[in-house]
C-alpha cells in the first residue's frame, strides 16, 4: 500500500488539487485515446506484414496466426473474467463453452456435418447462433450448480469442462470423432472470401469482437449488474439480503461468460476450417484461467494483458525459443567412424538432450511461468483496482479519496466506534491518587 | 418357503424395510437407536443371502446335498424367519430418546455418527462381496456370454483392483486437503513419478524390458525382492517429491488469495508432466511382465468349484494379490498413523482447527509437510503397484492426469477431506469405471467401445454427488465458511 | 513462590517476586490497523490476573500476542526473564505458556481424550502426563463420563471444561484463559469460575480475560482495564470492582447519574 499521509483536518477547508478536476476533459481524452488505439490496430496488419515479410518468408504468417489466437485467447479470458473475476465464481471447465461454440459453427457450415445436407448456413449467421447455444448451455450447466460455492463450484464445473469434450469425441457419428468437423465453408464479405489463411481478415473479424466486447463489458460492469455481480463475489449471503436475486445473477454471469467463449469457438473454428475435440481440453480451461490470475482477476485491462502475455508465450515465444534450441542440437555434426568396413555412429547424448529439450518443453516452461508468477505476484500483474475503491467509504467524485486512508485514521474511525473517550480516561483522573492511570 | 414367488415377495418386504431404515437414517439419524440400526440392516441382508442360497440350490440341484451347505441353509432360515423379525419388533419397542437428557443425546448423537460410518464402510464391503453372488443367480443362463456370471464377476473384481489403487491416489488429495484445503493438482504426476521411478527400479534390478516377460532364469523370489525394493524407492522418492512441491510452490502461498496454490498447483503439474516427457518420450512404455508363466490365480474360482462349473472366464491376475495386500498394508499402516501415533493425531487436530492446533504447540508447517510427504509415498506406492498390475503402456507421462482426476474425484464422493471416505470413494469409483467399460449394461460391444465413455460416467457422477450432496458419502457438514 | 496459594489475597507485588509474565510497551497489528498501542502488565507467580473491557477493546489480541499467534510490532514480552515476543507458537507453549482459547476451538472430530492428550503435545513424560490427566478428570469428572465421545457433540459447558483441562495439560508456568464464561448459563458460570479457582490453588498461575467484569473480578488478585488497545486502568481486583467509573461502564451500574 502505497501512501500518501493526509489529515483530514487540514485538508478538508482550502482546495486541495493544483488542477481542478474536470470530467469533461477526461471523457473527452479517452475517447481520443480509443480512436488511436482502434486506428492503430486496424492499420497494424497492413503495415507489419511488409516489415515482417523482410526477416523472412514464413515470420508474417507465424506471426499472425500467433496474434490472431491471442486476439481469440483475449476474448475468451474476458468472458471467464466474468465469471470468475466480477461474479466470484470459479470455472475449471470453461473451454467446454469453447467447444460448444466450435461445434455449433461445425454443425451449420460444415460440409461433413450430419446437418449439412438438411441445412447449412454461412458464418455470418452462424455466429450469433453459436453465441447464443454457448450462452444456452452457460446456463444449462450453471443452473444444477447455483447452490456450490468456492472449491465445490470448481469441482463441478471441471466435471462438466472434462464431459463435454469427451462426448464430442464419443459420438462418433454426429461430430466425426476424434477426426473432428471438417470443410466449414467459410465467409465472405462484400467480395472478400475468407480462407484459412486470410490471416489479415481473420485478424480483423476478432478484432471488431474484442473490440465491442471491451465496450460491452465496461458498460455491464459499471452497471446494476455488474455490481451485482462484485456485491455476490464478496459476500452472497449479505448480497441476497439487499435484495440480489442471486440466481438471476449466477445465470447471467455464466450465460454472458459462456457467450464470450461461444464468439471465440466460432471464430476459431471457422478460421482453422475445422473443429477437433482435442483443442478443448482441460488444459485450455487452465490456460485461460491461468491468463486472469495472472493479469490480475476482476481488472480488464490486467486480464487482456495476462491474456496477451500468455497467448503469446505459448503460441509464439515458446515455439520460437525450442525452434532455436532444436536448431543447434540439428547444428551438432555426430562423428562417424568406420569400424570393420561398417559405419558407426557414435551417439552424443548432448544433442538428444537438446533435441529432447528442443521438442518437449513447452508445458514446463508453461509451468515455470505459472509457478513462479504466483510466488512472485499472486495476486496478479494488476490487482483489481476496484477492490481497492471498495474498501474507499469518501465519495467516488473526489479525487483526494483515491488516496488510501492513513492507518491512522483508520485506527480513529475504529476507536470513535467503539468506545466514549469520556467514559473511564477523564473521570478517572479524577479519582483517588492510588490508582494507576495508564491512557 | 421354496417357491419362487414367495421369496419374490418376502425379498420385497424386507428390502422395503431396509429402505425404510436407511431413509430413516438419512432423516433423523442420531434419533434411532443402534439396535433398531442393527436390525434394519440385519433383517434385508439376511434375507438377501437366504435367496441367493436359494437360487444357487434351484440352479445347482448338486450343490445343496453336501451337508454344510444344507447347513447354512437351515441357518439362515431360521435367523430371517425367527430372529430378525424378532430384532425389527424389538427395535419398534424400544425406546427413541424421548426421556434422555441432553448430554446423553449428544453421546447417541455421536455414537451414531461414527456407527454410521462403520455400517456405510461394511455395507460397501458386503456389496462387493454380495454383488458376484446376484450377478451369478442372475445371469448364470444369459444369453450374450458377455453378460455371464463370469464375466460380471471379473468386471467386478477388475473394479476393485482399481478402485484400491484410486483410493491410494485419494488418499493424498484427501490428507492435503483436509489440511490445507489446497486441490492439489500435481499429486496425479507425483503418481506419474512413482510409477515411472519403480519401472526404472525393476526394470534396472531384473534387467528386463519394457512390456516384456523376465527372463526365463528370474526367480519369482527376486521379482518379489524387486517389487518391493521398487515400492520403497518409490514411496521414498515420491514423498520427498511431495515435501519439496509443498516448500517451493506452496508454503509461500499460504496466506495469498485461494486461486494462487491452485494455479502454483497446475504449474507445478505442468512441470512434473513435462520431466516425465523428458525422460520417457511421448510414446507410452508398460513395466515388464513380472509373472509370464502365470497370468491367472491357480484355482481362484471358487463359485465354479462350488457349483460344479467347469467353463468359468473368471480370471483374476495374480499381480491382483499384491494390489490387495500391498493396499491392504498401506491402509493399516495409515489408519494406525492417523489414529495412534502422535504426528497423525497432530494431523488431524491441524485439519481441524489450525489455531487451536498451534496453541497446543504443534509446528502447522511440519505438520503440513507430513500430510504431504505421506500423501506422496501412498501415490508412490500407487504408481508401482499400477504399473505392475497393469503392465502394458502404463508408463506415460500424462499417466497422472485421469487418473488423478478419477482419484480426485472419489475423494470428493467420499468426502474431501475424510480417510475412511477416500477409500469407500475410490473403491465405488473403480466399480463404476469397471462397469462402464464393460458390456454389463447390454449395450453390444461392437456398437461403440464402451471404455470411451468411462470418464463421462465417473465424471458424471462426480457432478450429481458434487449436485445432490456436496459433503460426500462420509462427508459431516462442516460449518460454512463466508 | 510463597504467594502461590493465595488467590485472593495480597498482591504477590507485595511479596518482592519477580513476575512470571511481563509484557512492556507491546503494539499489535492487524494489517494497518493497529489492535494494541503500547500494552505494559505483569503478572506474578501465583496470581489471579484479569483483563477486562468491551467488545475489541483488544483483549483476546493480547492473548493471542503473548501466545505468538500474533507478532507484536513494538514492544517486548518476557517469560522469567526470557524473551518470547518473537518465537512461534509452538515454543511459547514449549516455554510454558498454554492458553484455553476464546470460543473454546477444541478439536470436534476428535474424543476428549485426544483432545486432552494434544494439550499435552510437547510433553515427554508419560507417567507425568497420565498424573495431569487424572488431575483434569478431577477438576472436571463431567470430561471423564466422556473421554471416548467426539468433543464437537458435546455442549457448550463441556466443550469449555475440554478447553480449559486441555491447556492444563501443557502443565503451563501461567495460564491464559480467554473468555471462559461465554455463552455459558449463569449456573455454569459459577462452576467454571470455582474451577478457574481451585486452579489456581493449586498453584497456577492464570491470565484471565473476562467480559463478565463482576464475575472475574471478584476472584482476581489484580486486574486491568483495556480500552480500544489501550490500558486504562490498573489495580487490585477489589479496588477496580469497587472503581465508579469501572461499574458504570462495564457492570452497567448507574452510580453517581445526576
Amino acid at each position: 500500500m502505497a501512501q500518501v499521509k493526509v489529515n483530514p483536518a487540514t485538508t478538508s477547508g482550502a482546495p486541495k488539487s493544483p488542477r481542478p478536476f474536470n470530467r469533461a476533459d477526461l471523457e473527452r481524452n479517452k475517447i481520443i485515446l480509443w480512436v488511436v488505439l482502434a486506428v492503430i490496430f486496424l492499420v497494424l496488419p497492413f503495415i507489419g506484414k511488409p516489415v515482417l515479410e523482410l526477416f523472412g518468408p514464413t515470420v508474417f504468417s507465424s506471426t499472425a496466426s500467433a496474434v490472431n489466437s491471442t486476439l481469440l485467447f483475449v476474448l475468451l479470458a474476458l468472458g471467464l473474467n466474468i465469471v470468475v473475476g466480477y461474479a466470484g465464481l470459479l470455472d475449471l471447465g470453461y473451454a467446454a463453452f469453447f467447444a460448444i461454440g466450435a461445434y455449433t459453427m461445425g454443425f451449420l457450415t460444415a460440409r461433413g456435418s450430419p446437418l449439412y445436407d438438411t441445412f447449412h448456413t454461412n458464418f455470418w449467421v452462424a455466429l450469433p447462433i453459436s453465441f447464443l447455444m454457448a450462452a444456452l448451455f452457460g446456463v444449462l450447466l450453471g443452473a444444477p450448480t447455483l447452490g456450490l460455492r468456492g472449491d465445490y463450484l470448481a469441482i463441478v464445473t471441471l466435471g462438466f469442462g472434462e464431459i463435454v469434450p469427451i462426448t464430442i469425441n464419443n459420438l462418433t457419428k454426429v461430430t466425426g470423432g476424434d477426426t473432428g468437423l471438417s470443410g466449414l465453408e467459410q465467409p465472405s464479405f462484400f467480395g472478400y472470401q475468407f480462407t484459412a489463411s486470410s490471416l489479415e481478415g481473420w485478424y480483423l473479424v476478432t478484432l471488431i469482437v474484442v473490440f465491442f466486447s471491451i465496450f460491452m463489458i465496461r458498460r455491464l460492469v459499471n452497471s446494476r449488474i455488474g455490481r451485482a455481480w462484485m456485491a455476490m463475489r464478496e459476500d452472497e449471503i449479505a448480497a441476497a439480503a439487499m435484495g440480489i436475486n442471486l440466481v438471476r445473477t449466477k445465470l447471467l454471469a455464466f450465460g454472458l461468460g459462456a457467450s464470450f467463449a461461444g464468439f471465440a469457438g466460432a471464430i476459431f473454428a471457422n478460421s482453422l476450417g475445422s473443429a477437433n475435440p482435442s483443442q478443448f481440453k482441460f488444459d485450455v480451461s487452465v490456460l485461460i484461467l491461468a491468463m486472469i490470475i495472472l493479469g490480475g482477476m476482476g481488472n480488464l485491462w490486467g486480464v487482456i494483458a495476462g491474456a496477451v502475455a500468455l497467448a503469446m508465450s505459448d503460441r509464439y515465444i515458446i515455439p520460437f525459443l525450442t525452434e532455436q534450441v532444436r536448431h543447434v542440437a540439428d547444428g551438432i555434426q555426430l562423428t562417424t567412424s568406420v569400424v570393420n568396413g561398417t559405419r558407426v555412429t557414435e551417439a552424443n547424448p548432448i544433442k538428444d538432450i537438446l533435441t529432447n529439450v528442443g521438442t518437449n518443453s513447452r508445458l514446463l516452461i508453461f509451468g515455470v511461468i505459472l509457478v513462479t508468477m504466483m510466488l512472485l505476484r499472486p495476486e496478479g500483474l494488476f490487482p483489481n483496482s476496484r477492490r481497492k475503491m471498495e474498501l474507499r467509504t469518501a465519495p467516488a467524485d473526489d479525487p483526494q479519496a483515491l488516496i488510501t486512508t492513513d492507518p491512522l485514521t483508520q485506527a480513529d474511525e475504529f476507536r470513535s466506534i467503539n468506545y466514549n473517550p469520556s467514559d473511564v480516561t477523564d473521570q478517572s483522573g479524577n479519582n483517588d491518587g492510588d490508582k494507576n492511570i495508564k491512557a | 418357503m421354496n417357491s419362487l414367488p414367495v421369496q419374490v415377495v418376502l425379498l420385497i418386504v424386507w428390502l422395503g424395510l431396509g429402505a425404510y431404515g436407511t431413509y430413516m437414517l438419512l432423516q433423523k439419524g442420531y434419533r434411532v437407536n443402534n439396535l433398531k440400526i442393527l436390525a434394519y440392516y440385519v433383517a434385508p441382508v439376511v434375507a438377501i443371502l437366504y435367496l441367493i442360497i436359494n437360487q444357487i440350490q434351484s440352479i445347482d440341484t448338486a450343490w445343496p446335498a453336501n451337508l454344510p451347505g444344507s447347513l447354512i441353509n437351515i441357518a439362515l432360515g431360521i435367523i430371517l424367519l425367527i430372529v430378525s423379525p424378532a430384532l425389527v419388533i424389538a427395535a419398534f419397542l424400544l425406546p427413541g430418546q424421548k426421556g434422555l437428557d441432553a448430554p446423553a443425546r449428544a453421546l447417541q448423537r455421536d455414537a451414531f455418527v461414527r456407527m454410521r460410518t462403520r455400517v456405510l464402510l461394511i455395507g460397501a464391503i458386503f456389496l462387493a462381496l454380495v454383488l458376484p453372488l446376484l450377478a451369478l443367480s442372475l445371469f448364470k443362463t444369459a444369453a450374450p456370454a458377455e453378460l455371464r456370471y463370469d464375466g460380471v464377476i471379473s468386471v467386478i473384481i477388475n473394479g476393485l483392483f482399481s478402485g484400491a489403487l484410486f483410493a491410494l491416489i485419494a488418499l493424498g488429495y484427501t490428507l492435503v486437503y483436509g489440511i490445507v484445503e489446497l486441490i492439489n493438482f500435481a499429486h496425479g504426476d507425483v503418481f506419474m513419478m512413482g510409477s515411472l521411478v519403480g519401472f526404472t527400479v525393476i526394470t534396472i534390478l531384473l534387467g528386463a524390458q519394457s512390456g516384456r516377460p523376465v527372463k526365463a532364469d528370474t526367480s519369482i523370489f527376486m521379482v518379489i525382492i524387486a517389487i518391493i525394493l521398487a515400492l520403497i524407492i518409490s514411496m521414498a522418492f515420491c514423498g520427498l517429491l511431495n515435501y519439496l512441491i509443498n516448500r517451493i510452490a506452496y508454503k509461500r502461498l499460504r496466506n495469498a488469495p485461494r486461486l494462487a496454490p491452485l494455479i502454483s498447483a497446475i504449474g507445478v503439474s505442468f512441470i512434473l508432466q513435462n520431466i516425465g516427457l523428458y525422460l520417457i518420450s511421448s510414446a507410452p512404455k508398460g513395466y515388464p511382465v513380472l509373472f509370464p508363466n502365470s497370468t491367472r490365480v491357480a484355482n481362484t474360482d471358487l463359485v465354479s468349484d462350488i457349483i460344479g462349473n467347469t467353463d468359468s472366464l473368471i480370471t483374476i491376475p495374480v499381480t491382483g494379490i499384491l494390489v490387495i495386500v500391498g493396499v491392504g498394508i498401506l491402509l493399516i499402516g495409515l489408519s494406525y498413523l492417523i489414529n495412534r501415533t502422535k504426528i497423525g493425531k497432530a494431523m488431524r487436530a491441524v485439519a481441524q482447527n489450525r489455531e487451536a492446533a498451534a496453541l497446543m504447540g504443534i509446528s502447522i508447517e511440519r505438520t503440513i509437510s507430513f500430510a504431504f510427504i505421506i500423501g506422496g509415498a501412498l501415490a508412490g506406492a500407487a504408481g508401482v503397484i499400477y504399473g505392475v498390475y497393469q503392465v502394458q503402456g502404463t508408463v506415460r507421462y500424462d499417466l497422472g492426469f485421469q487418473n488423478g482426476l478419477f482419484a480426485f474425484t472419489a475423494a470428493v464422493l467420499g468426502g474431501i477431506g475424510n480417510v475412511n471416505g477416500a477409500v469407500l470413494g475410490g473403491l465405488f469409483i473403480g466399480l463404476i469405471y469397471s462397469l462402464s467399460q464393460s458390456s454389463f449394461f447390454g449395450l453390444s460391444a461392437s456398437y461403440v467401445d464402451l471404455s470411451i465413455w468411462a470418464p463421462v460416467a465417473v465424471f458424471g457422477v462426480l457432478v450429481l454427488v458434487m449436485i445432490f450432496r456436496p459433503t460426500g458419502i462420509l462427508g459431516e457438514n462442516v460449518q460454512e465458511k463466508v | 513462590m510463597t504467594t502461590a496459594n493465595q488467590p485472593n489475597g495480597a498482591t504477590a507485588t507485595q511479596t518482592g517476586t519477580e513476575p512470571v509474565l511481563v509484557l512492556d510497551k507491546v503494539s499489535s497489528f492487524y494489517g494497518n490497523i493497529q489492535a494494541l498501542r503500547n500494552i505494559s502488565l505483569k503478572v506474578f507467580p501465583g496470581e489471579i490476573v484479569t483483563l477486562i473491557g468491551s467488545n475489541g477493546a483488544g483483549k483476546t489480541t493480547t492473548l493471542k500476542t503473548i501466545s505468538g499467534l500474533i507478532r507484536p510490532r513494538t514492544g517486548t514480552i518476557s517469560l522469567n526473564g526470557e524473551r518470547i515476543d518473537s518465537v512461534s507458537p509452538e515454543l511459547v507453549v514449549a516455554k510454558g505458556i498454554s492458553q484455553s482459547p476464546e470460543g473454546r476451538q477444541i478439536f470436534p472430530r476428535m474424543t476428549v481424550l485426544e483432545n486432552l492428550e494434544m494439550g499435552a503435545f510437547l510433553r515427554k513424560d508419560k507417567t507425568e502426563i497420565a498424573a495431569d490427566m487424572e488431575n483434569v478428570f478431577k477438576l472436571f469428572p463431567r470430561l471423564k463420563e466422556r473421554v471416548r465421545q467426539r468433543a464437537g457433540t458435546m455442549s457448550g459447558g463441556e466443550q469449555q471444561m475440554l478447553a480449559m483441562g486441555r491447556a492444563l495439560m501443557a502443565r503451563p508456568k501461567v495460564l491464559l484463559l480467554d473468555e471462559p464464561s461465554m455463552g455459558l448459563s449463569p449456573l455454569l458460570v459459577e462452576t467454571i469460575f470455582q474451577i478457574i479457582i481451585d486452579i489456581n490453588r493449586e498453584g497456577t498461575t492464570i491470565l484471565l480475560v473476562e467480559q463478565n467484569a463482576l464475575a472475574a473480578l471478584s476472584i482476581a488478585s489484580r486486574g486491568y482495564v483495556l480500552q480500544t488497545g489501550s490500558i486504562v486502568l490498573e489495580d487490585k481486583g477489589q479496588s477496580l470492582l469497587d472503581n465508579e467509573n469501572v461499574r458504570r461502564t462495564y457492570l452497567g451500574e448507574t452510580v453517581g447519574v445526576e
